[in-house]
């Protein structure tokens, strides 16, 4: 269980990371799982693209349009990481 | 593609840019501090700033910091072909032949947002795989890009200021490119 968290914790704290490396403008501490990447910022769409395409690139996720589509917060990008993967977690 | 020289490529790209409200104030004034600043770095990327007098220059020029000054100079077409051989671009994306010529999201793999845009073009595509965090660091112009531009991830800027792609690539892989274009001229 222990292990589950602390996979999670990975996951989440490197999507929070790459948000902040390419979107530039933001501090860490403003974004946490709850942060709406979409709506809490004016980002403009390209950063965004860079984002979504960085992270699919990074996880090697593999995610249709269609998974994406009502995904607008952090947790709900890790919640998918976690889904696609398959990783197993602690034992 | 189309060479042309340096004033009359400033004035297209002034006159594009102006179109979508940015001023970089006189065309001659600007060509003649990149013709200046080009004859010791090759390579040089454009961006808007405030005066800091009645009739200063509306733009700051920003230069790579390790620029290689044995690089030539090169066409236009030269620097395009060895950025699609160094980045392995494929032949479908040769055919666009203009960075800036609209690419379906969808078609390319990219994501797609609701009431996003539809498009995306090669420029803002090689800067989302390759250059994700190469961002604006220095504060007064990271500051202005992020007013201007909405941000301050350079590729993102090139992306919207589409007339200045050329340079901006070479900024970005001024030695690979400017040698393989030095290479293609010399026949190696």
């Amino acid at each position: 269980m222990e292990g589950s968290a602390t996979g999670r914790a990975q996951i989440s704290e490197k999507v929070i990371e790459l948000f902040v490396d390419i979107i530039g403008f933001i501090d860490r501490s403003q974004v946490t799982e709850q942060t709406d990447f979409i709506h809490d910022f004016n980002i403009i769409d390209d950063d965004l693209t860079c984002f979504v395409m960085q992270i699919k690139w990074q996880f090697n996720l593999h995610a249709t349009q269609k998974d994406w589509d009502h995904i607008t917060t952090i947790k709900q990008i890790v919640d998918l990481i976690i889904e696609r993967s398959n990783v197993q977690f602690g034992h | 593609m189309q060479e042309s020289d340096l004033h009359t490529a400033i004035m297209r790209s002034q006159f594009e840019l102006q179109r979508n409200g940015i001023d970089f104030g006189s065309t001659s004034s600007m060509a003649f501090h990149l013709g200046n600043t080009m004859t010791s770095c090759p390579a040089v990327l454009v961006l808007p700033g405030s005066p800091r007098w009645a009739h200063a220059p509306s733009y700051q020029l920003l230069k790579p910091m390790h620029a290689d000054l044995s690089v030539p100079s090169t066409t236009f077409d030269e620097l395009w072909a060895c950025t699609q051989q160094h980045y392995g671009l494929t032949a479908a994306t040769v055919l666009t032949g203009v960075a800036g010529i609209p690419l379906s999201k969808t078609a390319v793999g990219t994501w797609v947002h609701v009431g996003s845009s539809k498009t995306t073009n090669l420029a803002s595509l090689i800067g989302m795989r390759f250059f994700p965090r190469t961002l604006i660091r220095q504060p007064t112009v990271a500051r202005m890009a992020k007013a201007t531009f909405g941000t301050v991830r350079v590729f993102g800027i090139i992306g919207r200021g589409i007339p200045f792609v050329a340079v901006g690539l070479a900024v970005f892989d001024l030695i690979s490119i400017g040698k393989c274009a030095y290479e293609a001229r010399n026949g190696r």
